[in-house]
């Protein structure tokens, strides 16, 4: 059965659509608040982000599989994020974060990430636009792992096993068991009054590992092993209370 | 636009975040779930989709019997290719192996634990692959540092790789291309199995051919094996992976392991093979619900595991 594509623009589009009409209208506004100042504030914000694609089949930002339960890898990730905005805006940096990512919910192993953002939001009035960037670290979900075995009539069999390659120390059990990658933000902010609600899409660059076997009868093994960087995005949708 | 417009978008904005965190959750509660929950049995078909033709035996000649008699059921019914046997030590032949493979199985000779303590290992080899022609995979040792017990002899894993490599260098002397040894099996699950196989890796493995050596692991949680994947990514790349040990010890829950755990199995390790264990692991005892058979001295009537009849179904 052929898959629904989503393209990139077509996810975009939805999240336009989702949000966009709370925006135009803001634009005409010229301030906001008294005096019109930025709102400065430190917020403790929780998360969920959603993520499907098809890494196996070379398949990320560029071709996003709208089957939401037909995708190689889909999980859920929960996050808890601490984000200060500075009281300036003076580009490119508005605001930094820290966060930690639970994906792979059960497993207490996989799925442990910390990450770093810099970012810039561009004030629309009721919503701000957030652009950032940064750089992530951790022990990644196996959810992104995969191998697709073949076994041909004359008995050789062939496999792909495609994962992220770690590039990283985590200074528990064996080595390497880390990942470290940098990764691009976008998403669509309002804080009214101690809320901040936020929703966006993330993009990560992860290295992964494609690497292929033939195993011929007798024991005789051919490999082939490749590595490239893939874009693997997510969405996210995060509820903060400002602290300070 | 007026504040009151302005509010309206606000709130409206408001709610759809709301709304988005909360379609979120669904989702993220659903993986909640404990993995431990009961699951439905697995039919004949989920079950051959996902089954490995390879099972762990016990050599005793009590089963002798049964053993004939179940392990050709499984071959006939093409859900077998190969066993796995323990060579012990104080029985330079033994006639239980001798008649598995008569059946036409692939064997992986699992050289014991014992042997790891034999000065002159290097002889042990010589006469091992001498009584035994007919197998060309050979195992050195399993679970070397966990399952010795205390109270004889004991083993660290740098003791065990100065080992592996004396077996290694002198069956490439002596037997080039007559077997290909597989590792001791790491454990599976936690820090100790990854860790003691990282340093296998840096003061043995690196220096082999991957040709001439497979890795094995055992795991009885595939849900836990990310501290392999740096590894078998890493140094461990060109080396292919077996699974000489995996199954569960319930067996109600036996098919559905099979069904969702032996991929998980494949997809996280590259596992070529993975050895169910066991066919029979006594008739009490905590390795007997592991059983694919029990009770063989009561042949031709001995028990059957519901997942060995799903296997031979209908064959």
């Amino acid at each position: 059965m052929t898959r629904l594509r989503v393209p990139l623009a077509g996810t975009l589009a939805l999240v336009f659509c989702i949000l966009a009409p709370a925006t135009l209208p803001a634009q005409t506004e010229s301030t906001e608040g008294a005096g019109g100042g930025r709102k400065s504030g430190t917020y403790l914000k929780l998360g969920l982000a959603y993520w499907q694609g098809d890494i196996f089949s070379e398949s990320s930002l560029t071709r996003w599989s709208g089957d939401l339960f037909g995708a190689d890898y889909a999980l859920t990730s929960v996050s808890l994020e601490i984000d200060t905005y500075l009281p300036w805006a003076s580009f490119p940096i508005s605001g930094f974060a820290i966060a930690y990512r639970k994906d792979a919910i059960p497993s207490l192993e996989a799925g442990h990430m910390l990450s770093g953002t810099l970012f810039h939001d561009f004030d629309l009035k009721v919503l701000a636009v957030k652009v950032g960037g940064g750089a992530e670290w951790g022990i990644p979900s196996l959810n992104f792992d995969q191998t697709e075995f073949e076994v041909t009539a004359d008995g050789t069999v062939r496999y792909r096993h495609t994962y992220p390659g770690r590039n990283s120390n985590i200074p528990v059990g064996s080595r390497p068991n880390g990942v470290f990658y940098p990764f691009v933000v976008l998403s669509l902010v309002t804080r009214p009054g101690p809320l901040l609600l936020e929703f966006g899409m993330r993009v990560n660059y992860i290295r992964f590992h494609f690497d292929d076997y033939e195993l011929r009868p007798g024991d005789e093994v051919i490999r082939a092993f490749d590595e490239r960087q893939v874009r693997v995005p997510y969405l996210f949708a995060n509820i903060g209370l400002r602290l300070f | 636009m007026s504040i009151a417009i302005m509010k309206a978008w606000r709130e409206r904005a408001i709610r759809l975040a709301i709304l988005a965190v909360a379609v979120g959750t669904l989702p993220a509660c659903d993986q909640f779930r404990s993995p431990a929950s009961p699951s439905a049995p697995a039919t004949t078909q989920e079950v051959a989709l996902s089954w490995s033709p390879y099972v762990g035996v016990h050599s005793d000649g009590r089963a002798l019997s049964a053993y004939q008699d179940a392990l050709a059921a499984l071959r006939r019914s093409g859900r077998l290719n190969g066993v796995r046997m323990a060579l012990h030590r104080n029985e330079p032949v033994d006639p239980v192996i001798k008649a598995v493979g008569s059946l036409g199985l692939e064997i992986l000779g699992l050289v014991d634990n014992d042997y790891l303590f034999d000065p002159d290992i290097e002889g042990a080899i010589d006469r091992i692959f001498a009584a035994y022609p007919e197998i060309r995979y050979f195992q050195i040792g399993n679970e070397v540092t966990t399952i010795l017990p205390p109270g004889g002899p004991t083993i660290t894993i740098e003791q065990y790789a100065a080992v592996f490599q004396r077996v290694y260098a002198h069956v490439q002397a002596r037997h080039p291309g007559r077997a290909i040894l597989l590792t001791q099996s790491a454990l599976g699950s936690g820090l100790r199995g990854p860790t003691e196989l990282e340093t296998l890796t840096s003061l043995a493995l690196s220096g082999m051919d991957p040709n001439k050596v497979i890795v094995a692991i055992n795991s009885y949680d595939p849900d836990n094996l990310s501290q392999f994947s740096g590894l078998l990514g890493g140094a461990l790349r060109p080396f292919r992976v077996w699974v000489t040990e995996s199954g569960r010890p319930n067996p109600d829950q036996q098919t559905s392991f099979v069904r969702d755990k032996y991929p998980l199995l494949r997809r996280f390790l590259r596992a070529e093979r993975v050895y169910w264990y066991v066919m029979w692991g006594g008739d009490e005892g905590p390795d007997s619900d592991f059983s694919l058979i029990k009770f063989p001295a009561s042949h031709p009537n001995y028990w059957k595991s519901p997942l060995f009849d799903l296997l031979t179904e209908g064959r």
